[in-house]
This record gives structure tokens, C-alpha cells and sequence, in this order.
């Protein structure tokens, strides 16, 4: 089976020129237009309502941290306001940090201390969640380090309080359970991406697969050539050939999209655990459709038309999922985009 | 050796070659004529077991070539029309992919001989696609008889290969022939044959019409022309003979 990967291999050094510029196309591009992500990815910020009823330096703080975040627009007004603005999807979520906050926290409480308001349309606020529960756990715990050593020792609360808080560099992510405000329960997703890095992920995506397509060629044309009866004669079955084509293809598929992949996560600087995670999933649903390609193209007899009919697949695959045109489960972008 | 009862072979509806039995012997050289899709090469793919018959049996050495497929495989080479190479490749290159995928050892005496009277060292950092007509003839037959085969199919390994070329590639395989190995060739060039050949067939009309010595094959031929007069390009043919 590697005789044949090698043999591709060997092939492709011939003209170093073009394969470096399949291998490279997506990173080139992804570099290149990064500064069209960047204004992409401000202008898709996800907005959300922050409601401090507390007013403290406790409240203060969370509000000032998260307004930091890059992925969020936080918008500070009142309870009802904010209320108002999710129900007209204005904004994803809003979150009210209730009075008494502060004296919560000091107590060494968490628990409902922010109400978490959303609608049955909030599907990113996720990423406001995370930033508020990081804070939230941040102060808490803060909070009950300053209490113990006030509690065991000469140390005061603030002492205590900040030499805790310097543990806290740089910044860890804690998910906490919020009360939530909404009717509906929404089960706790993945992180999704924006939707500007969704798409970048599926025009790769695409490329990596007409890529893979377009390499099934190789097959038709040693079938003209009569370089597969000439394999079939030597090796007495072609097992070992349509086995080593499919693991260069699958080797193709990978090599051009996880490099672009990785290129642009590591751009938009997406944190480690979400690149690896969408990075495995978009492999894992590349895999599944080059697999299912893979043995379309065996079972349609290896014709030239084939490739026509898969090219036209990929294409409509991409559009149809980006457009949101139905029928959108029964296609591999779709299965990127809705990762479970 | 090889035996062929009653065999026929169909692509769909299309008939290719029309029932016919016939028996190769070991050792023979079998020099193989006829127009253009009367079924030569068919018939040599019935051989090499590339193609299952429609109808009939095919037997090697008395045993069905389903079960010795195996066996029959590893003593057959086979050079097919076609230039079956990978043409980006150097000539190096190429043999090298081609004796990896060899289940069985490549005798490299028998290698390096045929390099020599081929002389495929002259263009051996070279690739395919640069090279000349003759030379990729020349690299197509190594290929097709890397694994020093007891018998060796040739469908027109010399066609537009220069005249030195041809007479390289003639000696080498009668060589081989001298030394045992079974020789079933097809060529439009007569002259070629009858240096080659201690045995022919003619095909006609999708079968083999004629199989024995060329002395029987002289005495045959007014009687072939006749029975095939609307085939022009037989007729042509058989006029060289």
C-alpha cells in the first residue's frame, strides 16, 4: 500500500512547483486575506446586555473584564432594556448581576448571583457565558481567599483578596451554571465558531475535497493506460492498489486541509481546546465524505463522468449549506457546521 | 499447455471473438496475424487471464484457470499494446515501482541482462515522457518481462519503433525463445514474425482461422484469401506471406 503512496510522492517531486501550490493554496489564501477576517471578525462580534444592579467593585470589575473579550459587543442598560433587546434578538443574551452581588460573592456564595436572560434564537452567547463565569469564578474564589486568611490570620481580606488574584494570570476559562432566565432549557453546545471562520472552514473544506476528487483521475487514467491491468497481471489482484490510492487520497484530503485549517485558527487566535476540537471534527466529517466518495466512485465504475458528478456534489454541498437552501443535512458542510 | 474449448467473448452485445478451441504449445513461438478487430488482442488477454471468456474454458496445463490463476499470473509477462508506464517517472524509477509491486523476487541477472541488450542504461535518469517512441517500446517490454516469465505475450511491442531498436528488441526475444520460454507475439509486420516464429495464427472474422507452420501456412494461404475475400486488409496481409 505505501509503494503506491510513494509512488504519488515520487510523482509529485517531478513538479515540486505545483504540488507546494495545492499543498499551500489555502494557507497563501488565508494569510494573504487576514486582514478581511480581522474587520470580519469585529463586525461579527456577538452582542450582548450586561445589567450591573450592584454598582460594586465587584460588579465593576466582571462588567469591565468582559467588555475586553474580542468576540463580544457588550452593551451595559437596564433590566428591562435588556430584556427588551433580547426578545427583539438585538442582542444574544443579556446578563443581570443582581444587587447584593458583591456581599454574595464576600460570603463565599455563587450560586444565582447572575441571571443569564435569552431567547430560543441566542445561539452564540455561549461565548459571553464563559467570559462572565470565568470572572465570576475568578472573584468568588478570590473572595473566599481573602475571607479564610482574614478568618486565620493577621492578613486583611484585600491582602488576601489580591495575592489570590495574581494566581489568576493569564486568564483560565471556568464554565459556572447560570439561573437562566428564559422559559426554553438550551442544552449546553459546543463552541461554535463565528461565522466568518465557519465559512473559511467549509471553502476549505470544499478545497480539500475537490482536491481528493479531482485526484481520482489518476485511477481512470491508469485504467486507459493500461497501467492497471498491467498491476493486475503483477500483483495477481489490485487489492493492494485501490487500497494504497484510497490512502493517498485520504493523505491528499488531510494535507491540504489541516494546515490551512490550523493556519487560520492559530490567525484568529482561537484558543487551543476549540482548534483541536473543530480541527478533529472537520478531519473526522472530510474523512467520512472522502470514505463515502471514495466507494461512490468505485461503485459508479470509475467513469470520467464521475468526476463531473462529484465536482457538481462538492459545489452545491458548499452552496447549499452556506445559502441555507434546505436539504441541507444530506450534506458533508452541513455535517461540518453542525458539529453535536 | 494452454488449452482453449470451445471459447467465446462477448462486450455486452458485441461479439469479439467467435467460439473457437485451440492449444498452445510449450516452448512454441507463436507469431500472430490478422486485420485490425479481428480479436488478436482479446484473444492474447484471454491468455494472460485479463479477460474471462463469455463462454468456453480456458486451461493451463490442465487446470482451470480459475484455480491456477495464481500460477498462471506468475509465469506470464505481458506486454500490451499500450505504453502502460508512468510517464513522469525516470526509467530508474519505473523499474524500481515496478519490481516493489512484484510479489515474487526479480531475478537480477535476468534483469540486468535485459537492460543491457535493451540498453536501458543509456537513458536510465531519464523520464518516460521525454523519451523517444522506440526507447519507451523498449522500457514497456522490460516491464512486461520483469519477472523472467516461461511465457511471454507480446501484442505489437515494436510498432513505430525505429529499425535498430526493432532488431535489439527481435534478438533479445529470440534469444529467449531459444531458451525455452513460450512466445505468443502479434505484429502487423510480417518479416518480423518470420524471425521470430516457428508456429502462426491467423485471425479472421473475430476467430483463428489458420494455427501451424508457415510451411502449412503457404500451402493454406490461397484457400484463406478465398474464403476471406471480402477481407481486404487479410487479403493485404496474407499477400506478404
Amino acid at each position: 500500500m505505501l509503494t503506491y503512496l510513494s509512488l504519488h510522492l515520487n510523482k509529485w517531486k517531478k513538479r515540486p512547483g505545483l504540488a507546494l501550490f495545492i499543498l499551500l493554496f489555502p494557507i497563501l489564501v488565508t494569510i494573504l486575506s487576514y486582514p478581511f477576517f480581522q474587520k470580519a471578525a469585529e463586525e461579527t462580534a456577538v452582542p450582548v446586555a450586561i445589567v450591573d444592579e450592584d454598582e460594586s467593585s465587584y460588579s465593576t470589575t466582571v462588567v469591565r473584564r468582559v467588555r475586553e473579550a474580542e468576540r463580544l459587543h457588550v452593551l451595559s442598560m437596564s433590566s428591562p432594556e435588556a430584556v427588551e433587546s433580547v426578545q427583539k434578538g438585538q442582542v444574544e443574551a443579556a446578563f443581570i448581576i443582581k444587587k447584593g452581588f458583591q456581599d454574595t460573592l464576600q460570603n463565599g456564595e455563587v450560586e444565582e448571583t447572575i441571571t443569564w436572560v435569552r431567547s430560543n434564537e441566542s445561539t452564540l452567547d455561549v461565548f459571553a457565558k464563559e467570559a462572565i463565569g470565568a470572572e465570576l469564578m475568578r472573584i468568588s474564589l478570590n473572595a473566599k481567599a481573602g475571607n479564610t486568611l482574614e478568618q486565620s490570620s493577621s492578613v486583611s481580606f484585600e491582602k488576601g483578596f489580591q495575592y489570590a488574584d495574581q494566581f489568576w494570570e493569564p486568564e483560565p476559562l471556568f464554565q459556572m451554571d447560570f439561573k437562566k432566565g428564559s422559559s426554553e432549557d438550551v442544552a449546553q453546545g459546543p463552541v461554535p465558531l463565528a461565522s466568518w471562520q465557519m465559512v473559511t472552514v467549509a471553502l476549505y473544506f470544499l478545497y480539500a475535497w475537490l482536491v481528493a476528487i479531482l485526484f481520482l483521475r489518476t485511477l481512470i487514467r491508469d485504467e486507459e493506460a493500461g497501467r492497471l491491468q498491467r498491476i493486475r497481471i503483477t500483483q495477481y489482484t489490485t487489492y493492494s492498489y485501490f487500497a494504497g490510492h484510497f490512502l493517498v487520497m485520504i493523505v491528499l484530503g488531510i494535507g491540504t486541509f489541516l494546515p490551512a485549517a490550523i493556519a487560520l485558527f492559530f490567525l484568529s487566535s482561537t484558543s487551543v481546546p476549540v482548534n483541536a476540537e473543530w480541527s478533529g471534527w472537520a478531519m473526522a466529517v472530510l474523512v467520512t465524505t472522502l470514505v463515502i466518495t471514495w466507494f461512490l466512485f468505485l461503485g459508479l465504475g470509475r467513469k470520467r463522468w464521475t468526476i463531473i458528478l462529484f465536482i457538481a456534489l462538492a459545489v452545491g454541498s458548499f452552496t447549499l449549506t452556506i445559502a441555507d437552501l434546505g436539504w441541507t443535512l444530506a450534506w458533508p458542510h452541513s455535517w461540518l457546521i453542525h458539529k453535536p | 499447455m494452454i488449452q482453449f474449448h470451445d471459447v467465446s467473448k462477448r462486450y455486452k452485445r458485441k461479439s469479439v471473438l467467435n467460439p473457437f478451441s485451440l492449444t498452445v504449445k510449450e516452448g512454441s513461438a507463436v507469431g500472430i496475424i490478422g486485420p485490425n478487430g479481428a480479436g488478436k488482442s482479446t484473444f492474447l488477454k484471454l491468455v494472460a487471464s485479463l479477460e474471462r471468456p463469455s463462454n468456453g474454458t480456458v486451461s493451463f496445463f490442465g487446470e482451470s484457470y480459475e484455480k491456477a490463476i495464481r500460477r498462471v499470473r506468475a509465469e506470464i509477462g505481458y506486454v500490451p499494446q499500450e505504453i502502460a508506464l508512468y510517464e513522469e517517472l525516470t526509467v530508474k524509477e519505473q523499474l524500481s515501482f515496478w519490481r516493489k509491486i512484484e510479489p515474487v523476487e526479480v531475478d537480477e541477472a535476468f534483469l540486468n541482462e535485459m537492460i543491457q541488450t535493451l540498453r536501458l542504461n543509456e537513458v536510465w535518469d531519464q523520464r518516460i515522457d521525454r523519451l523517444s517512441g522506440g526507447w519507451k517500446r523498449k522500457v514497456n517490454i522490460c516491464v512486461g518481462m520483469l519477472k523472467n516469465p516461461s511465457i511471454c505475450l507480446l501484442d505489437e511491442p515494436t510498432a513505430g519503433v525505429d529499425l535498430a531498436a526493432k532488431e535489439d528488441i527481435i534478438g533479445w526475444l529470440r534469444k529467449l525463445h531459444q531458451e525455452g520460454r513460450t512466445l505468443l507475439y502479434i505484429s502487423h509486420d510480417w518479416y518480423e514474425l518470420k524471425q521470430l516464429s516457428d508456429e502462426y495464427m491467423v485471425f479472421a472474422s473475430g476467430k483463428p482461422v489458420f494455427q501451424g507452420s508457415e510451411r502449412r501456412l503457404l500451402e493454406e494461404k490461397s484457400n484463406l484469401m478465398n474464403s476471406y475475400k471480402g477481407d481486404h486488409e487479410l487479403t493485404r496481409i496474407l499477400q506478404y506471406v
